[in-house]
C-alpha cells in the first residue's frame, strides 16, 4: 500500500492476484495424497476392513484430496485449497494403525484425529482460507495441540493387543505392536482416552460456538458464501450422530443401518466438493461482472452502475462513492456524503477487509475498493496524484476473491468512464445546441429586422407617398370647385380623370402597403389581420383564429402564411371555401403557434416550387418553426405551420437554407 | 375643431381645406399625446385624428381619441385610418358611438363627406365609413338574417350602419321619412334587433350584429 497525504486520501495500486501455484507443488501434492491413500487402504484392508469400506474410505479421503487441488490450482491466494489437500492426506494416519510395522502404528495411533484438527481449522478459515480473529487462531492452535500432546499421551498407553471397547473403530487383532506405547494399563487408557475424546468434544462444541456467532453476525453476502461449506458440514454431522446413536443402541438402528451408512459416506465425500464450491463460486460471479459491464453500457449513470455491482457482486450493502473536489469527499450517486469507514482504513487498491484483532464482528465495517482513473494511452491520469475518482464500498466478504474485485472494479471503472464520457458527450451536445440556438437567434434576428424593415416602409407609404396623393387630391378638389360653372368640359373631364387616377393609385398604394405590412397587424394582432384577409378574399374563408398576441415576428410569419395560403387557394386551387385556424398549444416542450390552413381545391401543388410558401418555409424556420404542405392531387391543400412562442428548453431550429425573404402577398 | 395628424403636409392641407369649409381650426398637432392639451386648451366642438401617429404608428391616435373620449365626452372626435379596418372601426364604435366617427383617409379630399361627418359628430352623431359598411355587409355568414332582407332594406341598413338618422336616410334615398322609418322597423325585425330609438343605440346594434353575425368574425375556441 501507498500513502499520499495523511487524510483519508486513498491512493491506487493493483490488486494482488496471490502468487500462482507452481504445477511442480501441486503434482507432489497429489502424489502424496495417492500415496497416502493407497498405503492407508493397504492398511485399512489389512485391518480386516471389507473392501466397501476401504472404497469408502479412499473416496472420502480423495475427495478432499481432489478438491483441494483443484482449489489449490484456481485460487493458489486462498487457503482452502491447501487445507483442504491437507485434510485429505491426514485423512488416511489413523489407517496406519491397521499395519504391523510399530513405528507407522505409533504414527497412526498418534495422529489419528490430525484430520479433525485440519477440519476444524478448514471450517474456521472458510471460505477466505486464512483464519480471522485471534479467538479462531487460537481454537485451531489448541485443535493441534490436542492431537499432539494428548494423542501423543493416548499412544503412549493404547496396546492394540489389549482389545475390547477402546479399539472399536478398529477391531483389528493382528495389528501393531504399538512402538510408542510406554504404559500398557488398560485403566490408565481408557481415563486418558476419555478425557482426549472429552476434550475434542468441547474444541468441537467451541468450533460450533465460533460459527454460529460468525453466521448469526453475516452479512448477506457473506452467509451466501458459508452457505454451501455448511450445509455439508450440517449434514455430515447429522449423519455422524446417526452413526453415533447406532454405536450406543445398535438394535433400534439395525433396519436403517445399511442405508445410514451409504448416506454417511455420500455426504462425507460431499463435504469436499461443497467447500470447493464455495471457494471458487467467486469464480462465476466473474461471469456476472462481465454481463454488467454489457448491461450498464447502454445508459451508464453511477446510480445504475451501482445497483448493478451490488447485484452481479451478490452485497445489497456495496455503495459507490465518487470524489468530489467540491466536498473534499467521496460522494454517493445521489450526492449524500459517503463515511469512509475511519482514517485507518483508507482504501486500497488491494481489497482488504478491516483489521479484526479480537476476532469479532469482521464484517461490520465495510471494505473500500479504490477506482482508479481510466488509464489513458500513455498513462498520464493512472500517475496523477490526488485521490481515485471513486471508491467502492463492499462487504469485506467480497475480499477473499481478489480477482473477483479486480473484476468489479475494472467494470466500474469502465461503467464510470462511460458514465463521464456520456457526461461530456452532453456536454458537447449542450454546446452545439448552444450554437444551434445561437444561429437560430441570429436567423430570428434577421426576420425580425426584415420586419422592422417592412413595417418602416409601409410607414414611409402612409406618410410620404399616401399624404402627397391625398394633399394632391385635396388642391384638385379646389381646383374642381374653383372651376367656373361654365368652364371647359374637356377641362372637367381632364379634372375628373386626374381625380380618378389619384384615388387608384391611393387604393393601389394602400394594397401595396398591406402586402408589405399589414398595419392591423402590429396593432390588433393576427386575427384581426386575417379577418380582414378573409373579408377581401374572393373565396369564403372560415376563420377561426384565437385572440391572442404574440410576438411581432411570429404574428407576422403566421400571417404571411395564411396570406400565401389563402391566395393559393384563390388563385391556383379553385377552392370553394378555406378555413384558417390558429392557436397557440404546448408541444414539445413549449408553446407553439399552430396555424392550418386547409382548403377544398384542387390540390397536387408542389409544396417545393411556383408557390410563395418557399420563402415563408425559410422565415418559419428561421423562427425555429416548421412548415408542412400536403396537396394530394385532388384532395385539398393543407397548410401546417408551427412556431414558437415561448423559448423551448431543446429548439430544435432546423437550418434555414438561406436568408428569409417571405413572399410579398397582397 | 383641431387636428392631429403627424404629416405635416396633409395637416396643412387639411386645415386649409376645413378653414375654406368655414371650419374654425384652433388647435394642430402631429403628436398623438398633444391631443389632451390642445383640447383643454381651446376647447374644441369636434377633432379629426389620425389612427397611427408616432412613435409607433401603429395606434396613438386610437389612445388618444379614446383618452379624449373620457376626459371630454362633448367633444366629438373624428379618427381617420389609412385601411378599412372593420375590427378597430366596430370595437371603437361599441365602446360609446356617440360622436365618434371613423373614416378613410381618402374621404378628406371630398371637403363636402369631410365637412358633414364632422358636423356629426359634434353634434353627437355616429359616422362609420360606406366601405367599411360594405366590408361587413359582404361577409359571408350562413344564410337567414341578411338573406331576408330586400334590396331597398339592406339600402338602408348600410345608410343605418353609417350612422344616419333617419331623416338623412330618407333624403338620400329620396324617400319619406315614414318609408324609412316602416323599412328601418322591418330589418330590425328580421335581424331579430330591439327597435332602438336613438341613432346611435341603433348603430350599435347593427354593427355589433353585422360583426358577430357573421362565419367570418367570431373567434371560436381553439379547436
Amino acid at each position: 500500500m501507498r500513502w499520499i497525504g495523511a487524510g483519508a486520501v486513498p491512493t491506487v495500486v493493483g490488486v494482488r492476484m496471490g502468487s500462482r501455484a507452481r504445477p511442480v507443488v501441486l503434482a507432489g501434492a497429489a502424489g502424496a495424497a495417492l500415496v497416502a491413500g493407497t498405503v492407508g487402504s493397504l492398511a485399512y484392508l489389512r485391518a480386516g476392513a471389507s473392501p466397501v469400506d476401504v472404497l469408502r474410505d479412499v473416496a472420502v479421503g480423495w475427495a478432499f484430496a481432489a478438491a483441494g487441488l483443484v482449489a489449490w490450482g484456481r485460487r493458489p491466494g486462498n487457503g482452502t485449497g491447501p487445507l483442504l489437500v491437507a485434510e485429505g492426506l491426514t485423512w488416511f494416519l489413523g489407517n496406519l494403525q491397521g499395519t504391523s510395522e510399530p513405528w507407522l502404528f505409533a504414527l497412526g495411533a498418534w495422529w489419528e484425529a490430525l484430520n479433525l484438527a485440519v477440519l476444524g481449522h478448514l471450517v474456521l478459515a472458510f471460505p477466505e482460507g486464512r483464519l480471522a480473529g485471534r479467538g479462531a487462531r487460537r481454537l485451531v492452535a489448541a485443535g493441534y495441540a490436542l492431537v499432539a500432546v494428548g494423542g501423543l499421551l493416548r499412544a503412549t498407553t493404547y496396546d492394540p493387543a489389549a482389545g475390547g471397547a477402546a479399539t472399536a473403530h478398529l477391531s483389528c487383532g493382528g495389528c501393531g505392536p504399538n512402538a510408542l506405547l510406554l504404559l500398557p494399563d488398560p485403566g490408565v487408557f481408557a481415563a486418558v482416552d476419555l478425557t482426549y475424546h472429552a476434550v475434542g468434544a468441547g474444541l468441537t462444541v467451541a468450533v460450533t460456538a465460533v460459527l454460529v456467532r460468525r453466521w448469526r453476525r453475516a452479512s448477506p453476502a457473506r452467509r451466501r458464501a458459508l452457505l454451501p461449506a455448511w450445509l455439508s458440514v450440517l449434514l455430515a454431522a447429522a449423519f455422524v450422530a446417526w452413526d453415533l446413536a447406532y454405536v450406543a443402541g445398535p438394535a433400534a438402528f439395525h433396519t436403517v443401518r445399511a442405508p445410514l451408512l451409504v448416506l454417511s459416506d455420500a455426504s462425507q465425500v460431499a463435504v469436499p466438493f461443497a467447500f470447493l464450491l464455495g471457494v471458487l463460486r467467486t469464480r462465476l460471479r466473474r461471469a456476472a461482472v462481465g454481463n454488467l459491464v454489457i448491461e450498464i453500457e447502454s445508459r451508464p449513470t453511477p446510480r445504475r452502475l451501482r445497483d448493478a455491482l451490488a447485484e452481479a457482486l451478490g452485497d445489497p450493502s456495496l455503495r459507490l462513492g465518487l470524489w468530489s473536489p467540491a466536498a473534499g469527499g467521496y460522494l454517493d450517486p445521489d450526492g449524500r456524503p459517503l463515511r469512509l469507514p475511519g482514517p485507518d482504513q483508507p482504501p486500497t487498491g488491494t481489497a482488504q477487509p478491516p483489521p479484526d484483532p479480537d476476532g469479532r464482528a469482521p464484517e461490520q465495517s465495510p471494505a473500500v475498493l479504490a477506482i482508479p482513473a481510466a488509464g489513458r494511452p500513455g498513462g498520464a491520469r493512472d500517475v496523477a496524484p490526488g485521490p481515485p475518482p471513486a471508491v467502492l464500498l463492499h462487504d469485506p466478504a467480497l475480499c477473499d476473491d481478489p480477482e473477483l474485485m479486480a473484476a468489479a472494479r475494472a467494470a466500474a471503472r469502465l461503467g464510470l468512464e462511460n458514465a463521464w464520457l456520456r457526461a461530456e458527450l452532453d456536454g458537447g451536445a449542450e454546446r452545439a445546441a448552444r450554437a444551434r440556438a445561437e444561429a437560430a437567434e441570429a436567423r430570428a434576428r434577421i426576420v425580425r429586422a426584415a420586419d422592422r424593415e417592412r413595417r418602416r416602409i409601409e410607414r414611409d407609404l402612409h406618410d410620404g407617398a399616401q399624404s402627397h396623393l391625398v394633399v394632391a387630391l385635396m388642391a384638385l378638389r379646389r381646383v374642381d370647385s374653383a372651376l367656373p360653372p361654365h368652364a371647359d368640359e374637356a377641362l372637367r373631364a381632364t379634372v375628373a380623370e386626374v381625380d380618378h387616377t389619384i384615388r387608384r393609385a391611393l387604393a393601389e398604394l394602400r394594397e401595396l402597403a398591406r402586402g408589405i405590412y399589414p398595419a392591423v397587424l402590429g396593432r390588433e394582432g393576427l386575427r384581426a389581420a386575417v379577418v380582414a384577409l378573409a373579408e377581401r378574399s374572393p373565396v369564403p374563408v372560415v376563420v377561426a383564429v384565437a385572440d391572442d398576441r404574440h410576438p411581432p415576428e411570429v404574428e407576422a410569419a403566421a400571417y404571411f402564411t395564411v396570406c400565401e395560403a389563402v391566395v393559393n387557394a384563390a388563385k391556383h386551387a379553385r377552392a370553394q371555401v378555406v378555413t384558417v385556424s390558429a392557436h397557440a398549444e404546448r408541444l414539445g416542450g413549449g408553446r407553439r403557434l399552430v396555424v392550418e390552413v386547409v382548403d377544398d381545391g384542387v390540390g397536387g401543388a408542389d409544396p417545393r416550387g411556383g408557390t410563395g410558401l418557399d420563402g415563408l418555409r425559410e422565415r418559419v424556420t428561421a423562427l425555429g418553426g416548421q412548415l408542412w404542405v400536403r396537396s394530394p392531387t385532388g384532395g385539398g391543400t393543407r397548410v401546417r405551420a408551427e412556431l414558437p412562442v415561448e423559448p423551448s428548453p431543446a429548439s430544435p431550429a432546423e437550418p434555414a437554407t438561406g436568408l428569409p425573404g417571405g413572399s410579398p402577398c397582397e | 375643431m383641431i387636428i392631429a395628424e403627424d404629416s405635416a403636409l396633409l395637416r396643412e392641407g387639411l386645415a386649409t381645406l376645413l378653414t375654406g369649409a368655414g371650419f374654425t381650426v384652433v388647435g394642430q398637432t402631429g403628436d398623438a399625446a398633444e391631443v389632451p392639451r390642445l383640447v383643454r386648451a381651446a376647447r374644441p366642438r369636434a377633432a379629426l385624428v389620425d389612427i397611427r401617429m408616432p412613435p409607433t404608428y401603429t395606434d396613438e391616435g386610437l389612445r388618444a381619441a379614446v383618452r379624449l373620449r373620457e376626459a371630454h365626452p362633448d367633444v366629438g372626435v373624428l379618427l381617420l385610418s389609412q385601411y378599412v379596418e372593420t375590427g378597430s372601426a366596430v370595437r371603437l364604435m361599441a365602446r360609446d358611438p356617440r360622436g365618434f366617427g371613423y373614416l378613410l383617409k381618402d374621404r378628406v379630399a371630398d371637403v363636402g363627406q369631410l365637412a358633414e361627418a364632422l358636423h356629426r359628430v359634434a353634434d353627437g352623431g355616429s359616422v362609420i365609413d360606406p366601405e367599411v359598411v360594405a366590408r361587413l355587409l359582404d361577409r359571408r355568414r350562413p344564410p337567414g338574417g341578411l338573406d331576408r332582407l330586400t334590396a331597398r332594406e339592406r339600402e338602408v341598413l348600410a345608410l343605418m350602419a353609417q350612422g344616419r338618422s333617419n331623416e338623412a336616410i330618407a333624403e338620400r334615398l329620396r324617400v319619406g321619412a315614414k318609408t324609412v322609418e316602416t323599412h328601418v322597423r322591418s330589418i330590425l325585425a328580421k335581424l331579430g334587433l330591439e327597435p332602438h330609438v336613438a341613432d346611435h343605440r341603433r348603430v350599435l346594434a347593427v354593427l355589433t350584429y353585422l360583426e358577430r353575425g357573421g362565419s367570418v368574425g367570431p373567434a371560436p375556441a381553439a379547436p
